[in-house]
């Protein structure tokens, strides 16, 4: 059977700024290409959470930092996504376990999905490329004391048994990868942080 | 005792005989109403509704056969009649007695002393003794030998006919000797329910129920007989979830009362499956737990997202709130957001609380003074409302409403926001009609050497009038922008300030072109337009979502990561299970189960049945409903048929997000 290219496909929602990362799509792209063999679509795709087109992509990023008040046809349509096999991926833009995307989105996935729960860090999905022996990565904003100053060494997701149907990281990998292309190949003696995206990514596609 | 002394004692005598011949005959019909009700439920058990009606029967034939005897008796009011039911029997009397009470004789003192004198020499005593006898035998030995068979039914039966209620079928003796093998305990069964306390709601019992559907956190009880009969070990029944119906479920513990036994159980709040177990006898009860819905919270008012133009004014807030159960308490929100970029300062506010006291129904209104919060331009105000529900066994319910966004206007958001123009229709439609009427009034112009000087005067007044009436309709565009609907004046905004000037310069022309004044209108009248244009222009739709995407040349960076990869081959996604299209499967096998073996196929059907619940909530009502009907012994295959019917369509229409294959 012939696949489809990898989208990555960017949600946007009424509220809050779902576009605050406009380069993380990019980013992920080109470090997905770096690493792996994947077919992949050279341009992301911005894609309204309340509309069909939505289920044409099997792997949602969604980022902000504002309060997050999904419509109710966002609410369903994220919630069938969801239930048809979509993973979705959230990544707190703050950094802030006080922020208002934080709590408003979490509010609103355990309203839809009921609740999230912590990713053991022996979870496949550390394993699913790179392995990331001791769960996520950290990021620069953490250990630079941004937003709430703490190491969030976990991330949290709504759970079908073993298997993850939503990834919700407090760990701001936006600002992290909403960083332009070259200044992040010039950062050559670091390790590249937009690796854990591709485990995210292959993880969603082979869960 | 003279003649007519004799005929009252008499007429007493049968009256009284009357009285207690209607209360016997009452009384033995109503109790053959119940022997002959009772009788049939020993044989087949009758239905409640049914035995609900034995006692007003009973009733009504008893007030019938009380009204039938004292018609047939009612002759035994009148003094004359009795006197000729006297004659009857005692001929000699030769009507002397009716003769002597009838007043309309009168007869004279000679005649009345002769007739007495024939009287006294007739005895009546004891005349009425045998009918008297016999009118009251008859009633007396019925209604005996009706309360003497009543004596002896079974315990339980007469119970169940004088008060009917649910739950007495555990009431109803069985036909089995003392010593004859012990029989299947799990039938019948009654199950009782205790709703949780916070509910307010009685307890009910059902019979024999193949479902039972109560809210979470309800006390179930399911109770049989026989447990006097020894073999108690064999008793056992486990609960299981009905997503996992077909794995070891949970034991519950056995209770025994007398000759009862039950199970207790609380219902969760997932679907489950109880299975009773009896020797080598089992029966399936799926338990449907009935969630406390959340309060559902409306916002009134404001109704809609808005802008400010200033942050002034005030924000009236009028909340509706209802509840299934009972409301606990309710508040409404307010956060507050300032800032842009990565630097963002938020507050949250809780701006009114009530506690709702169980209610059903409430309404909550305050209001929010804008002035007094030092906003600034470019701030937002998101606000809700929250109310919980009583439920303090699986909640408190947590309902809120739709958020409204308030936004507070910031004149940099033009000059930095993305934005995109879009059409105005009403906007459009009068700068068409401007536009008419200028070229309406150039071609006057034009004309005006050619026109008497009365006609150029009424066309320019003609005009004048239509300028109006635009302006008419650019005024209630003003007024749609600048109000809002449950609010009212929310502000200017920049939009309505053009607008404003176009009316102005509209109002300016109309006057000039009532008095013939048609150069000086136009410069009004252009003016308007060019307004107008400018307005929509500006009137545009703030369009977020217009990020342009950037390509990334994928085979010039392809694999030219630094990093150690575990590339390779990977198993594809698996598509997910489609748990209706199993559910299908499922009850097409209890379908094909039906004819072969029936009682596989109804613990087939009350499985599907159970996994229904979750999975496919349209069609678990009808199955239930076919459960139902299969357990009174009716035909189900039709209504088994229709839910498969529903359950295909659904299954051909449900799709499953296209899954990627390949490898990384």
């Amino acid at each position: 059977m012939r696949s489809k290219p990898f989208t990555f496909a960017t949600g946007i929602y009424a509220s809050g700024d779902w576009e605050s990362a406009s380069l993380v799509p990019q980013n992920v792209i080109d470090v997905l290409a770096k690493y792996t063999t994947l077919e992949l679509n050279p341009e992301g795709v911005n894609v309204r959470i309340d509309s069909h087109e939505l289920f044409e992509y099997p792997f949602l990023f969604i980022t902000g930092h504002l309060p997050v008040f999904f419509t109710p046809r966002e609410r369903a349509n994220l919630k069938e996504y969801v239930r048809r096999g979509g993973f979705v991926f959230v990544d707190d833009h703050n950094h802030d376990i006080d922020g208002v995307f934080h709590k408003t989105m979490t509010e609103e996935l355990e309203k839809l999905f009921g609740k999230l729960v912590k990713i053991p860090n022996d979870h496949r999905l550390y394993r699913a490329f790179f392995e990331f022996e001791d769960g996520p990565p950290t990021t620069s904003h953490e250990l630079n004391g941004w937003g709430d100053n703490l190491v969030h060494d976990y991330l949290m997701g709504i759970m079908d048994g073993d298997r993850i149907d939503v990834l919700y990281s407090n760990k701001d990998y936006s600002s992290e990868w909403h960083v332009k292309l070259t200044e992040n190949r010039d950062r050559r003696e670091a390790e590249d942080p937009a690796k854990i995206a591709v485990n995210i990514v292959v993880y969603a596609l082979t869960r | 005792m003279t003649p007519i002394a004799r005929v009252r004692r008499a007429r007493a005598v049968l009256l009284g005989t009357v009285a207690g011949a209607s209360i016997l005959w009452a009384a033995a019909l109503a109790a053959a109403v119940l022997l002959i009700a009772a009788a049939a439920d020993l044989l087949v058990p009758l239905p409640l509704e049914m035995r609900r009606f034995v006692v007003p029967a009973a009733a009504v034939a008893a007030i019938a056969a009380a009204l039938t005897v004292v018609w047939r008796g009612r002759n035994a009011r009148s003094l004359g009649r009795v006197a000729l039911y006297i004659e009857e029997r005692r001929p000699q009397l030769q009507f002397a007695l009716a003769t002597v009470v009838e007043p309309a004789s009168a007869p004279s003192d000679t005649a009345r002393r002769a007739l007495e004198r024939t009287i006294a020499q007739v005895t009546t005593a004891g005349t009425l003794r045998a009918p008297v006898a016999r009118a009251i035998a008859a009633p007396a030995a019925t209604l005996a030998i009706a309360l003497g068979v009543l004596a002896v039914v079974p315990d339980g039966t007469l119970e169940r006919i004088l008060s009917p209620r649910a739950g007495d079928v555990l009431l109803r003796p069985t036909r089995t000797a003392p010593d004859a093998p012990v029989p299947n305990r799990l039938e019948p069964i009654a199950v009782h329910i205790e709703p949780p306390r916070y509910a307010r709601r009685d307890a009910r019992v059902l019979d024999d129920p193949a479902a039972v559907a109560a809210l979470v956190g309800s006390r179930i009880e399911v109770r049989g007989r026989g447990a006097s009969r020894g073999l108690t070990d064999s008793l056992g029944a486990t609960i299981t979830a009905a997503a996992g119906a077909d794995t070891q479920g949970r034991e519950l513990d056995l209770r025994t009362d007398g000759d009862l036994w039950s199970y207790g159980v609380v219902m969760p709040s997932d679907p489950a499956v109880v299975r009773l177990r009896d020797r080598s006898y089992d029966r399936l009860l799926v338990l449907e737990p009935v969630p406390d819905e959340p309060p559902i919270v409306t916002l009134a008012a404001p109704l809609r997202d808005t802008t400010f133009l200033e942050p002034k004014g005030r924000l009236d807030v009028d909340v509706q709130i209802q509840d299934d159960i009972g409301l606990a308490r309710a508040q409404v929100e307010l956060l507050y957001t300032s800032g842009s970029g990565e630097r963002f300062e938020t507050k949250e506010m809780i701006v009114a609380r009530a506690s709702l006291g169980g209610k059903q129904e409430a309404r909550l209104r305050t209001t929010i003074l804008l002035d007094t919060m030092q906003l600034r331009p470019g701030d937002v105000l998101h606000v809700r409302a929250v109310a919980w529900d009583e439920n303090d066994v699986s909640g408190p319910g947590k309902g809120e409403s739709e958020t409204r966004t308030i936004r507070i206007h910031d004149p940099r958001e033009l000059r930095d926001v993305n934005i995109n123009a879009a059409s105005a229709a009403a906007i459009d439609t009068s700068i068409i009609s401007q536009r008419m009427l200028i070229m309406r009034a150039e071609t006057l112009l034009v004309q005006r050497p050619q026109l008497e000087a009365e006609e150029y005067t009424r066309r320019s007044v003609r005009l004048g009038v239509q300028q109006g009436a635009l302006r008419g309709r650019v005024l209630s565009i003003i007024y749609e922008l600048e109000n809002v609907e449950g609010v009212g004046f929310v502000g200017h905004t920049p939009s309505s300030l053009v607008l404003r000037e176009a009316a102005e310069e509209m109002r300016v022309a109309e006057w000039e072109l009532s008095i013939a004044q048609v150069p000086v209108a136009l410069v009004h009248m252009r003016k308007a337009l060019q307004l107008l244009e400018k307005i929509r222009d500006a009137n545009r739709y703030w369009l977020r979502g217009l990020l342009t995407t950037t390509p990334v040349d994928v085979e010039q960076v392809r694999l030219t990561g630094r990093d150690r990869a575990n590339v390779g081959p990977r198993d594809p996604r698996e598509r997910p299970a489609d748990a209706r299209k199993d559910l299908l499967e499922r009850l097409n096998r209890a379908i094909a189960l039906l004819d072969e073996d029936a009682a596989a196929a109804n613990d087939s059907l009350r499985l599907v049945f159970a996994a229904s619940l979750t999975q496919a909530r349209d069609v678990s009502e009808a199955l239930g409903q076919v459960i139902e009907a299969m357990q009174r012994g009716e035909e189900a295959r039709a209504g088994l048929v229709a839910v498969r019917r529903r359950l295909e369509r659904q299954v051909d229409t449900q799709g499953n997000l296209s899954s990627w294959l390949g490898s990384p």
